[in-house]
């Protein structure tokens, strides 16, 4: 059954789909159902390998989650999802019940992600060494985004030595950094987004350039790492990293178009002068 | 700079390991193929936008922005295709300007400056401060106040706001409710860091980089054809002209710019899009390309001097440059 503007109408005024009339329930209903089970068959068939099926389908369960999700707390009560759902179809040049129900989709995938991590369960524990996405061994392991155990648990004199090469290493390559992966390492040290206005600012490049960057850089430091320090080179790559972030930091603070940068964090401090 | 963050405890690993789960998750349910379900009844469409008035609460009817509240942003405001964006109100940086983070569309903390919040609804259990910003109230006041902060999480909030940077640690009360550090070039943290960054890219820009949109040229007023003067006090013996006007976009309002050819005086009004008059850029600032502000809109109008062959822009009292575009044939 296909939705009319009069169901969504209808549920915007009763704002309960339960209150609705029997048309607008079924109508919503069936779309919502069908929309939310095709999410989640898909999810479980794209990560076959995570997670089993064992639940049942309910039109009312996936209508249920996705009314609680976006549910403001507090005394203010309504649902401002809804106006934002309108808004969102009004602004549109497209019909507006193809936007509602666009939209609709796109508000069901945050709601099905919760609903697999919540019903589903995932196949075993996750192993430092398995692979980050399910079924493709070239995504990376937790292990590649996680530091080195060996970091740690390294005794102090071993890990002094370890900075003192990565130190060196990172001076020297420092200067063969171009500005785009300085600016790439001086916003990860200021736990800045690289696709921020201020970052683009800084590199005189738009945000694409910056991603690329990063990932240039990635190989770089690894394949140079692997030339000069083959034996150490996963060991040193977090110093080689540490102090990088810290030589392209300090050069940032005499660069005039790294100004801004800088300025966001001192706004987010004076932000906090309000307790 | 302290040293670099290499201890993460177990528990954050197991979060981490969580939070990736999501991460690829959410990355397949992306690639579900839209389903073309295009309709052409016009007569539905008509009707519908008839009706979306009295369905969307207006933003006029909500609160002032005020620190603590947490808001629904406006779709205007939003790059597309992103889904529904609350924030929470931190702190005033000055008139008119507040600092405001938004919340993730994840559960589980990411990141160091990602504060879970406890006991909240899905779409408001954690706080971006990393990605925190100051907007103008004048944007701020386009959503939705659907909540508030207490007054402990807010304090929570502050506390890891005035972090200088990823070097400095968490306080150990609040280490068990954020994210791990990202230590590695790798980290698909960053790509996500990426990705929500964008949430502002229609809020904030400089305008040495995004010129188009943001400066608008005044014509030569020797140029103007008499057919376009518009009388607009009875009693006035010259004519002022209108020369130039332009869209505020994210607001919806229109800006008529009127001039008298013998003098170098701008009179700027302020519309909303049915033509009435309107105050809904009192307290923006009118800017001309090398020289600056040279005024300020109040009660919908505003006058400046201006040579000829000027370029203008407004700027909020956030200090961002709006984007505007020109209206052909605005009489």
């Amino acid at each position: 059954m296909a939705t009319e503007f009069k169901h969504w109408e209808e549920w915007k005024e009763k704002c309960n789909l339960r209150l609705c009339g029997d048309e607008t329930k079924a109508a919503l209903l069936a779309y919502s159902g069908k929309r939310f089970h095709s999410l989640v068959e898909w999810a479980l068939r794209s990560l076959k390998f995570a997670y089993q099926d064992i639940n049942e389908k309910n039109d009312w369960v996936g209508w249920d989650l996705f009314d609680n999700y976006y549910i403001d707390r507090g005394e203010r009560t309504g649902k401002a999802y809804k106006d934002w759902l309108f808004l969102t179809a009004r602004n549109s040049p497209d019909n507006c019940i193809v936007v509602l129900e666009k939209e609709m989709t796109l508000l069901l995938r945050n709601v099905v992600r919760t609903y697999i991590r919540e019903h589903y369960p995932r196949k075993g524990v996750k192993s430092l060494d398995a692979p980050l996405e399910s079924g493709n061994p070239d995504s990376g392991t937790l292990m590649d985004v996680t530091p080195s155990p060996d970091c740690s648990t390294r005794d102090s004199v071993e890990a002094s030595d370890g900075r003192n090469m990565a130190a060196g290493f990172a001076s020297r390559f420092f200067e063969e950094l171009s500005r785009r992966e300085r600016v790439v390492l001086v916003a990860l040290g200021l736990g800045l987004p690289a696709s921020c206005a201020e970052a683009e600012k800084a590199a005189q490049c738009k945000r694409s350039m910056l991603a690329d960057a990063r990932s240039q850089l990635n190989i770089c430091i690894r394949d140079r790492l692997k030339r000069e320090m083959s034996e150490d080179a996963e060991y040193l790559r977090f110093y080689v990293l540490e102090a990088l972030l810290e030589k392209c930091i300090e050069w940032a603070k005499g660069e005039k178009s790294c100004e801004s940068m800088f300025h966001l964090l001192k706004v987010r401090q004076a932000g906090g002068g309000r307790p | 700079m302290k040293s670099f963050p290499h201890k993460r405890s177990k528990e954050q690993t197991a979060a981490l390991g969580e939070w990736l789960a999501q991460w690829h998750l959410d990355r397949k349910l992306r690639e579900y193929p839209e389903q073309d379900v295009s309709r052409e009844n016009k007569d539905k469409h008509q009707r519908a936008e008839q009706d979306f008035g009295r369905l969307i609460r207006p933003f006029s009817e909500e609160p002032v922005p005020e620190v603590n509240q947490i808001r629904l942003l406006s779709p205007s405001l939003l790059p597309g295709g992103r889904g529904p964006a609350y924030v929470a109100v931190l702190g005033n940086i000055k008139a008119g300007c507040c600092l405001v983070a938004p919340f993730s569309r994840f559960q589980t903390p990411a990141l160091p400056y990602e504060l879970l919040l406890r006991d909240s609804p899905a779409a408001l259990t954690v706080l971006c401060l990393w990605n925190a910003r100051s907007i103008s109230t004048f944007l701020l006041s386009q959503s939705w106040c659907v909540s508030q902060l207490s007054e402990a999480e807010l304090h929570d909030a502050l506390a890891i706001c005035n972090l200088a940077d990823q070097s400095n640690s968490i306080p150990e009360t609040l280490a068990s409710r954020v994210g791990p550090p990202v230590c590695d070039l790798d980290d698909q943290r960053l790509e996500y860091m990426d990705e929500e960054g964008e949430l502002w890219i229609k809020m904030v820009f400089f305008p040495a980089e995004a010129e188009t949109g943001v400066y608008l040229h005044i014509p030569n007023l020797r140029d103007l054809s008499q057919e376009n003067a518009m009388q607009l006090a009875a009693d006035s013996t010259d004519p002022l002209v209108c020369i130039l006007a332009f869209e505020v976009k994210l607001r919806s309002l229109f800006v008529h710019v009127f001039a008298k050819p013998a003098e170098k005086m701008l009179f700027l009004v302020v519309s909303d899009s049915f033509g009435e008059s309107s105050s809904g850029l009192d307290g923006i600032a009118v800017s001309l390309r090398g020289i600056g502000v040279v005024g300020q809109f109040k009660s919908g109008q505003s006058l400046i001097h201006a040579e000829d062959l000027a370029d203008i822009a407004l700027i909020d009292p956030a200090g961002v440059v709006l984007q505007i575009s020109k209206i052909e044939n605005p009489l």
